[in-house]
C-alpha cells in the first residue's frame, strides 16, 4: 500500500473529526467580555421641509439625541409610495431614525396592484412586514379574520386623543367592531370637476357659471359640447371615467350628491338601489345621451383616468372628473394649463343633498400586521408618519391636504396651492364610517351594476335589482 | 494470505441487493435533488390545493373543512361560467393563430440570406419584453384619443373603437397581443424546419412539385412533431392567460375579459376566498389535463415521427 496517498477511509475519518471538533467548539461556553457602554449624547443632522413663500424647501438642522444602542431594531415597512414620493418618504423616515436611534426603518415600495397579494403571502409564510399600507376596504376584511393588530393599547399608553389629532372621518373610517385597526394616511375627499379655464373663456363661461346643481351642469354641458354626428370634437366631461375599475367611482360620487348611501349605518343592508340610487343612475344615463351615450364617450375618450387625462390636457375635454391628487399630477404633466376646480353639483330636486359632502366607507392607512416581528417598535414609526411630524413633512412636500389637522394649519401650504383651501373645505365635509368585511364584494357588485346600466346591457331598474341582491347576499355572509 | 476488507454501512446493507438494484438506487440518489424539488414545489402544493378546495380558507385563519360546498357554489356562479367561456374563447382563437403565425414566420425566416439574423432577432424581441412593460406599451398604443393606432385610423376618416373597452374587441386585442409575442414558438418551429432533410425537397423539385405541394406533402408532415409540441404547450399556457387582462382591463368591459385565472385571483386575493380559488384551480387542472390527454391520443393519427 502506498502510504503517501490518502485513502477514502482516512479522508472521511479526518472529515468526521473536523466536523466533531467544530460542533464541540460551537457548543463550548463562550468567553464573554463585559463591555460597559457609556451613553453619550450625539449630534445628528436632520432635514426638514419648510414652506417658504409657498414653496417647499429642505433645510438642515442639528439636533442632539441619545447614543444609539449596539443593536438597533429594524422595522420593515411596505408601501406603494413610488416614483417621486419614494425619496420624499425616505427623507421622512431618516428624520425619524435620527430622533429614534434604536429603530431603523427598512421601507420597500410595492406595486399597488399586487401589494395585497404579497402581504397575504408573507403572512401565510409567517414573515409579514411590521408595517403595511392598506387599501380602502381591505382592513375590515383582514381585521375580521384576525390579520391586524389593534392599536387601541398603543394609543391609550401614549395618552393620545385621536379626535384631537385627526379629522373625525379619518378616525371613524379606521375602526372595525369598535377597535382601531389602522391609522389614516389620507382622507378621501370626493371626486371633483377640474375645468380648463381657457376653453371655458372661449365659450363665454366664467366662474359665475360654475354649476351647483345637476340641471346647471347640463346647461354648461350644452354650451361646451361640440359634436358632428357621433364624433365628439369637444367633450364637456366624461360621465364615468372609472366605471368598472378602481376604488374611485363616478356612480358612488354622484350618489353622494343625491344624498344617497351604499349601505345602511351598520353596514348590514344594501341601499344603493334606493330611490336616490335610481335617480342617480337615470340622470347619469340622461346626461350621457347628450354625448351620444356612455358607450360613445367611452369609445372615443376612454374608460379610466389614465385614458381620459391626455384628452383633457390636449384640450379635447373641457372638464375632467378626478381626485385631489390630480392637481399635483397636472402640475408635472401639463403645468401650462390654466385649471380651475369645483365640487360635483347636487340634485336640485333633493332638498337633503349637500354640496361637497361625501362618505368614506373605510379609509386607506397603515396597519401593524399580525405576526409582525417588531410590533412595539413599529408603533412609533406608525405614529410618526400619521399623527406625528413625519406626516406633516411628507404631505407638505407634496402640498397635499393631510388627515392630521395640525399639518393643514400651515398658512404657507395654502399660499403654495390655489386649490388647497378648497380641498380643505371638502376634507371638513367628509364623513367616515366603518365598512363591512364584505365591502369589496359589495363594491364589485356596484361596479357591475353601473357598467351594465350605462352600457345599456340592462335597464337601470334591472341592473339595480340584480346587483343589489348580489351585494346583499355578500353582506349577509360577511360574518360567516 | 487473506485480506479482510472492511465494508461501509452502505455496502453492508446493499450487499444483499442485485447489481441492477444497486445501480437503480444510485440513480435515484443522484436525481434526488430534482425529486425533492418536484415534491416540495409541485406535488405537495398540488395536494394542498386539492385539500384547500374542500375548505373555507382565508389564509389569515386556519382552513375549515366544508366538503364540496365550493364546487356547488361554482356551479351556480355566473361569473365562473363567464370566465370559463372567455378563456375557452381565448384558447380557441389564440392557439391556431399562434401556430399558424409562428410556423409562417419560421418558414419566412428559414432562408440563407444576408441579415436574416437581424430579422430573426427582431421577431423574437417581443418575447423577451416583460409582460408589464408590454401591457403599458399597448395601453398607450390603444389609447382612443392619443394612441398611435386610433390616430392613424382617424387620418383615414375611421373612428376606431376603444379597443380595450369595447366588448366586441377587447378579447381579440388580448389574443393578438399574445400572438405578437410568438417569438419563442417561432424559434422552435425554425429549429424543426431546419431538421427537414434537403433531399426531400430536391426530389420533389425533380418530380415537378409546386410550392404548395411541397408544403402539404413534405413540410407539414415533417413538422407534425414540432406542431404537436407547440400545441400542447400552447394549450397549457393559453388557459393560464392572466397578466394582460389584469393590467389593462381589470376583467372589463362588462366581464368580457374576465378570464378564468383572473377571476381565480380576484376570489383569492381580493375576497380572501382561497378555498374557492383552490377549487377553481382544481377545475382548471382537470380541464387542461383532459385536453392534453385528448391531444396526445389524437397524435397517433396525425403526428409522424418517422425520419427518412
Amino acid at each position: 500500500m502506498d502510504r503517501s496517498k490518502v485513502t477514502r477511509r482516512e479522508f472521511l475519518r479526518s472529515l468526521g473529526i473536523a466536523a466533531g471538533a467544530a460542533t464541540l467548539a460551537s457548543c463550548a461556553p463562550q468567553v464573554v467580555k463585559e463591555t460597559v457602554i457609556v451613553e453619550k449624547p450625539v449630534e445628528k443632522v436632520v432635514k426638514e421641509t419648510v414652506i417658504v413663500e409657498g414653496t417647499p424647501q429642505v433645510v438642515e438642522k442639528v439636533i442632539t439625541v441619545a447614543a444609539p444602542p449596539a443593536e438597533p431594531v429594524t422595522v420593515t415597512f411596505w408601501h406603494v409610495w413610488g416614483g417621486t414620493r419614494t425619496p420624499l418618504l425616505r427623507e421622512v423616515l431618516d428624520n425619524f431614525e435620527a430622533l429614534n436611534p434604536g429603530i431603523k426603518v427598512e421601507d420597500t415600495v410595492q406595486d399597488g396592484k399586487t401589494d395585497t397579494q404579497k402581504i397575504l403571502t408573507a403572512m401565510a409564510a409567517g414573515s409579514p412586514p411590521d408595517l403595511a399600507m392598506t387599501h380602502t376596504w381591505d382592513v375590515p376584511m383582514w381585521a375580521h379574520k384576525g390579520g391586524v393588530i389593534p392599536l387601541d393599547g398603543y394609543v391609550a399608553k401614549d395618552g393620545i386623543d385621536l379626535y384631537d389629532v385627526f379629522y373625525p372621518a379619518a378616525v371613524d373610517g379606521c375602526t372595525f367592531d369598535g377597535k382601531l385597526t389602522q391609522l389614516p394616511f389620507k382622507l378621501p375627499t370626493p371626486l371633483m370637476l377640474f375645468y380648463n379655464k381657457e376653453i371655458w373663456a372661449a365659450k363665454g363661461l366664467t366662474e359665475n357659471d360654475i354649476p351647483k346643481t345637476w340641471a346647471e351642469l347640463e346647461e354648461v354641458c350644452d354650451v361646451l359640447l361640440e359634436m358632428s354626428g357621433d364624433v365628439i370634437d369637444l367633450l364637456p366631461f366624461d360621465i364615468c371615467p372609472v366605471c368598472g375599475i378602481g376604488a374611485e367611482n363616478a356612480f358612488l360620487e354622484f350618489l353622494f350628491t343625491n344624498n344617497g348611501y351604499v349601505v345602511n349605518q351598520d353596514a348590514t343592508k344594501v341601499v344603493f338601489d334606493s330611490k336616490e340610487g335610481m335617480e342617480t343612475l337615470e340622470w347619469m344615463l340622461k346626461i350621457g345621451e347628450k354625448f351620444g351615450g356612455y358607450d360613445n364617450v367611452q369609445k372615443q375618450f376612454g374608460a379610466t383616468f389614465a385614458e381620459t387625462r391626455p384628452a383633457f390636457y390636449a384640450g379635447k375635454m373641457a372638464m375632467t372628473m378626478d381626485g385631489l391628487w390630480f392637481h399635483s399630477m397636472q402640475m408635472q404633466e401639463a403645468p401650462e394649463m390654466d385649471m380651475g376646480v369645483f365640487a360635483l353639483p347636487v340634485n336640485q330636486d333633493n332638498p337633503d343633498a349637500k354640496l361637497g359632502w361625501s362618505l368614506a366607507y373605510g379609509i386607506p392607512g397603515y396597519m401593524i400586521c399580525k405576526g409582525a416581528a417588531h410590533p412595539d417598535e413599529a408603533w412609533p414609526v406608525l405614529w410618526w408618519i400619521t399623527g406625528g411630524e413625519g406626516m406633516c413633512q411628507f404631505f407638505a412636500m407634496q402640498q397635499r391636504v393631510s388627515p392630521q389637522k395640525k399639518c393643514n394649519e400651515n398658512p404657507e401650504l395654502s399660499a403654495g396651492s390655489p386649490f388647497f383651501d378648497f380641498f380643505m373645505e371638502l376634507n371638513s365635509l367628509a364623513e367616515g364610517r366603518q365598512s363591512s368585511p364584505a365591502f369589496p364584494k359589495v363594491f364589485q357588485a356596484m361596479l357591475q351594476m353601473e357598467e351594465h346600466a350605462l352600457l345599456k346591457k340592462m335597464s337601470p331598474a334591472e341592473a339595480l335589482a340584480k346587483y343589489a341582491a348580489e351585494a346583499q347576499e355578500a353582506l349577509d355572509k360577511a360574518y360567516d | 494470505m487473506e485480506r479482510s476488507v472492511k465494508r461501509s454501512w452502505i455496502q453492508e446493507r446493499t450487499s444483499r441487493l442485485s447489481l441492477k438494484a444497486r445501480k437503480t438506487l444510485w440513480g435515484y440518489f443522484f436525481v434526488s435533488p430534482w425529486i425533492i424539488g418536484l415534491l416540495a414545489f409541485s406535488v405537495i402544493p398540488l395536494l394542498c390545493v386539492f385539500y384547500f378546495s374542500l375548505t373555507k380558507y382565508s389564509v389569515l385563519e386556519p382552513p375549515k373543512f366544508i366538503g364540496l360546498a365550493n364546487y356547488e357554489e361554482m356551479i351556480h356562479d355566473e361569473l365562473f361560467w363567464k370566465s370559463l367561456y372567455n378563456t375557452a374563447y381565448y384558447v380557441f382563437f389564440r392557439l391556431p393563430l399562434w401556430l399558424i403565425v409562428g410556423l409562417g414566420l419560421a418558414m419566412l425566416l428559414n432562408r440563407k440570406e444576408r441579415a436574416i439574423r437581424i430579422y430573426r432577432t427582431g421577431f423574437y424581441l417581443p418575447t423577451i419584453i416583460p409582460l408589464v412593460a408590454s401591457s403599458m406599451l399597448w395601453l398607450w398604443l390603444l389609447n382612443p384619443q392619443v394612441g398611435l393606432i386610433n390616430l392613424t385610423l382617424r387620418q383615414f376618416g375611421i373612428v376606431a373603437p376603444n379597443w380595450l373597452h369595447d366588448e366586441k374587441w377587447a378579447k381579440m386585442v388580448i389574443i393578438w397581443m399574445g400572438v405578437w409575442q410568438v417569438g419563442q414558438t417561432m424559434m422552435i418551429f425554425l429549429a424543426g424546419l431546419q431538421e427537414i432533410p434537403e433531399h426531400l425537397y430536391e426530389a420533389a423539385e425533380i418530380d415537378g412539385a409546386s410550392g404548395w405541394q411541397k408544403l402539404l406533402r413534405i413540410t407539414l408532415p415533417m413538422m407534425t412533431p414540432t406542431i404537436f409540441f407547440n400545441a400542447v404547450t400552447g394549450i397549457i399556457s393559453a388557459f393560464q392567460v392572466f397578466g394582460s387582462a389584469f393590467i389593462m382591463t381589470g376583467g372589463g368591459p362588462v366581464n368580457a375579459t374576465l378570464f378564468f385565472v383572473l377571476y381565480l385571483y380576484r376570489r383569492a386575493f381580493q375576497f380572501l376566498e382561497m378555498g374557492f380559488a383552490s377549487g377553481m384551480a382544481v377545475v382548471l387542472f382537470f380541464i387542461v389535463l383532459v385536453l392534453t390527454a385528448l391531444l396526445f391520443r389524437s397524435s397517433k393519427s396525425w403526428v409522424h415521427y418517422e425520419r427518412i
